[in-house]
C-alpha cells in the first residue's frame, strides 16, 4: 500500500473553501437562501436557450426546410401536435368540470365582473429534469408564464388527472411541485377512507400511512383513490389514482402504495385552474 | 491556467453532465448510475494537477450546482473534497498501477455517488445503486481517460 507522499497541497486554501462551500450548502438546505440566484440563472439560461435556437438553429433547420419543401408540413405537425394536447387538456375539464367548479355560476359572474378572461391557462413547460424526476426526491417542473405570473396554489392538470400545484413565479417562470415529491402532501380518500399521501420522491408513487389497529379498513390492489379536497388546494372528487401495493411496516403501521393516474412526461402543455378561489 | 483553459475544462465538464443526465434518465431504473461530470473533473485534477486547485474545483462546482439545480454548494464542497484527496496522491499515482487508479477513482466516485444521494435522495437511498455504481464508473473511467487524454493533447495549451 503506497504511503501519502508529501506534496505541497495548500491546506488552508482547501480548509477555506470547505467551511464556505458548507455554509453554502446549509443555507441553501434549511433557509433556501439561494433560491432567488437559482432562479435567475434558470432564468437567463432559459432565455439565452431561447435566444439561441431563434437565432441560430431555427434560421438553419428552416434554410434546410425551404430546400427540402418540408417547412411547412413541419410547423403544421407541431402546431397540429399543440392543439392536440391542449384539447386533450380541455377535454378533461369538461369532463370533471363538476367536481373542479363547485359553483358555477358564482364562478361566471366573477369571470364577468373581474378583469380575469379565464380561471383556466395553458402553459406550456419549460423546464422539467426528468433525471431528477426518475433519480431523486426533488420533483419539480418549471412552466412559461402566460401575461401575469401563476398564483401560488394554483392546481396543475394535464389530460390525465393533477400533476401538482404552483409553489412559486417570478417574472418569467413559475415551479410547480408535483404530487410525488417528497415533501408534497396530498388529503385522499376512498369511501369512508380518508388519509394524506405524502410523495415518495418515486415517479408517480404516492404513500398514505395508518395505523389498522386504529382505523380497521380493508383495502385491495387496484382501488381508486379521490382527492378528498380537505387540503383547500385541490378541488374534490378527483381520481388521483389506485393502490398498487399495501405492507406494512416496523412500526406496525399500514402503508399503501397509490401510483398516480396522471404521468408528467406525457406532454409538453398544461393547464393551471384555481378552482378554490371561486367555490 | 489561463481563461481559455478553464473554460475549455469547464465545456467538457458541463458537456459530461449534459450527457449523464440524458443517460442517467433510462439507467437509474436498473439501479445504474453514471457520474460523467465528476470522472471527467477528475480527469482534469488527475491531469493538471499544478493547474487545478482549490478555488478552480470550488468554481467548478458551483457552477455545476446551479446549472443541475442541485442544493447549492453541494457539488462545490464534494469537487473541493475530491480534488484535495487528488492532490494528496498526486506522487503516488505515479508509483500506482493503471488498475489501482481506475479502483481508486471507481472509489472517488461511488463516494461522489453516495453523497450526492444521500442530500437529494434521501427517501429512496439505495446501496445497491451505490455499488452497483462503482463498477460501471470503474468501466467509464477508463475509457474517460482514454478519450479525454486525446482531447487533451489536441485542444489543450
Amino acid at each position: 500500500m503506497a504511503r501519502i507522499a508529501p506534496g505541497n497541497t495548500p491546506k488552508f486554501a482547501y480548509a477555506v473553501l470547505l467551511i464556505v462551500a458548507s455554509t453554502f450548502l446549509y443555507l441553501d438546505l434549511q433557509y433556501k437562501t439561494f433560491t432567488a440566484t437559482k432562479n435567475i440563472f434558470n432564468s437567463g439560461l432559459l432565455t439565452s436557450n431561447l435566444i439561441v435556437k431563434n437565432l441560430i438553429f431555427k434560421p438553419i433547420s428552416n434554410l434546410y426546410n425551404l430546400t427540402t419543401s418540408k417547412k411547412e408540413l413541419i410547423q403544421l405537425n407541431q402546431s397540429l401536435a399543440d392543439e392536440l394536447e391542449v384539447s386533450k387538456i380541455e377535454n378533461f375539464l369538461i369532463l370533471n368540470k363538476a367536481d373542479l367548479f363547485k359553483n358555477n355560476d358564482e364562478l361566471i359572474n366573477y369571470i364577468k365582473s373581474s378583469t380575469i378572461k379565464s380561471l383556466n391557462e395553458i402553459a406550456s413547460i419549460s423546464s422539467f429534469n426528468t433525471n431528477l424526476y426518475k433519480c431523486c426526491d426533488s420533483h419539480r417542473l418549471f412552466l412559461f408564464n402566460n401575461s401575469t405570473p401563476f398564483k401560488e396554489g394554483g392546481t396543475v392538470i394535464n389530460s390525465e388527472g393533477i400533476l401538482g400545484q404552483i409553489t412559486d413565479s417570478n417574472k418569467r417562470v413559475s415551479e410547480v411541485i408535483l404530487i410525488s415529491d417528497i415533501k408534497h402532501s396530498i388529503p385522499l380518500k376512498t369511501k369512508e377512507f380518508f388519509c394524506n399521501a405524502n410523495g415518495t420522491g418515486r415517479p408517480r408513487i404516492l404513500e398514505c400511512k395508518y395505523d389498522a389497529s386504529l382505523w380497521p379498513e380493508s383495502f385491495e390492489i387496484g382501488q381508486n383513490f379521490f382527492s378528498s379536497g380537505l387540503g383547500g388546494i385541490f378541488p374534490e372528487g378527483l381520481l388521483i389514482g389506485s393502490i398498487t401495493s399495501i405492507r406494512t411496516d416496523d412500526d406496525n403501521e399500514t402503508i399503501l402504495e397509490i401510483k398516480s393516474i396522471a404521468n408528467p412526461l406525457t406532454q409538453n402543455h398544461v393547464m393551471v385552474i384555481y378552482p378554490n378561489d371561486f367555490n | 491556467m489561463i481563461l481559455t483553459n478553464f473554460l475549455k475544462i469547464l465545456a467538457t465538464i458541463i458537456f459530461a453532465n449534459y450527457l449523464d443526465s440524458k443517460i442517467n434518465f433510462f439507467m437509474v431504473d436498473y439501479y445504474l448510475s453514471f457520474s460523467l461530470g465528476f470522472l471527467v473533473f477528475c480527469f482534469w485534477v488527475f491531469s493538471l494537477p499544478n493547474n487545478i486547485y482549490a478555488v478552480s474545483s470550488f468554481i467548478i462546482g458551483l457552477l455545476i450546482d446551479l446549472i443541475l439545480g442541485s442544493p447549492f454548494g453541494l457539488n462545490a464542497l464534494l469537487f473541493t473534497i475530491s480534488s484535495f484527496i487528488i492532490h494528496s496522491y498526486r506522487y503516488s499515482f505515479k508509483i500506482f498501477s493503471f488498475l489501482q487508479i481506475t479502483i481508486f477513482f471507481a472509489f472517488l466516485s461511488m463516494f461522489y455517488l453516495g453523497f450526492i444521494n444521500l442530500f437529494v435522495n434521501t427517501a429512496n437511498f439505495s446501496y445497491l445503486l451505490i455499488f452497483l455504481s462503482f463498477f460501471l464508473n470503474g468501466i467509464t473511467w477508463i475509457s474517460i481517460y482514454i478519450l479525454m487524454n486525446k482531447f487533451k493533447t489536441r485542444f489543450y495549451r
